[in-house]
């Protein structure tokens, strides 16, 4: 392979040893971290364990402008009675500002859908069903904030894969918290888990 | 991930748990909603249909759809609307099903 030497990864290791010999690099244990880990990728600043069911949840201490781009992967169950939408709001705005379109591929029927909701677009869950979400926010502020959303579900009525993308209209406040809410009581339910990544510096 | 303070705060919109991260984010899981905060979520109706085309092309075999439609009404259909729905598309009615918020 062009640009590949037999010898060049030993002589990458011996400049890391050298390095590390001088004391430019500390290798000792408990300095490797998870930003290290995360190869300049994604650090994970929250991990929800969802215990009781629960209507809505609140991630505080948040700060988009600094953060830039958070990645949300969501397992999410929905034992209620009742189909329902789970909608994320920024700094709780629950008004009618977040424009969505999204692509339904329901059994083998496929819809779409464009409208205006009281929160970003980010999973329907019918009764009873357990679905996945893979979502990713552009949260700077100086731009409308864009969603998109991979999620499948199952277990309810007929399983469905959707794409999802939304956005918030406001483009000047800084986006401080993230409300994951639910349009019927108690459809976040025990055994949901929400993993909240911010792009690593 | 480290939960460094866990604790329970009541608002108007009902009794929380609230986890304190080690990242310093806070957490707050709203599992006994208010009243007030109840009211907020009347659920919109609305009817889905899915109607079919079907054909059965060996007895051993369950029948292979031809087309599918879906269609959405804010509410149920009386026996004639269906009807109607069916001669208009040439489509069977396959399932109804009444969806609290419709995706």
């Amino acid at each position: 392979m062009p640009g590949l030497s037999s010898t060049g990864g030993l002589q990458k290791h011996t400049e890391l040893k050298d390095k590390e010999i001088a004391g430019i690099i500390d290798h000792a244990v408990g300095s490797v971290t998870p930003a290290i880990l995360s190869f300049g990728s994604w650090d994970k600043i929250a991990e929800i364990n969802v215990t009781a069911d629960t209507t809505s949840i609140t991630i505080n201490n948040l700060d988009g402008d600094v953060d830039e781009l958070y990645l949300i992967i969501a397992f999410l169950r929905n034992p209620t009675g009742s189909n329902a939408r789970i909608l994320l709001r920024y700094n709780n705005d629950s008004g009618l500002n977040y424009p969505r379109e999204t692509l339904c591929a329901w059994e083998t029927t496929i819809t779409g859908k464009s409208d205006t909701l009281d929160g970003a677009y980010f999973a329907y869950m019918d009764t009873g069903a357990q679905g996945l979400n893979h979502a990713l926010l552009y949260a700077k502020s100086g731009y409308k904030r864009h969603l998109i959303v991979y999620h499948g579900r199952d277990g309810g009525g007929a399983p469905a894969a959707e794409i999802m993308w939304s956005n918030w209209t406001n483009t000047t406040d800084n986006i401080t918290s993230i409300v994951v809410v639910s349009t019927v009581a108690d459809a976040i339910a025990a055994g949901s888990r929400i993993f909240l990544f911010k792009l690593s510096k | 991930m480290s939960v460094v303070k866990e604790y329970y705060r009541t608002d108007k919109d009902g009794k929380k748990r609230v986890q304190e991260l080690q990242t310093g984010i806070i957490v707050e899981y709203l599992e006994e909603p208010s009243a007030e905060y109840l009211g907020k979520l009347e659920p919109e109706a609305e009817w889905q249909y899915i109607l079919t085309s079907e054909v059965t092309v060996a007895s051993d075999l369950p029948p292979t759809t031809i087309e599918s439609k879906l269609f959405r009404f804010p509410r149920e259909l009386t026996p004639i609307e269906e009807a109607s729905l069916e001669k208009a598309t040439g489509l069977t009615v396959k399932r109804k099903v009444r969806l609290a918020n419709a995706s």
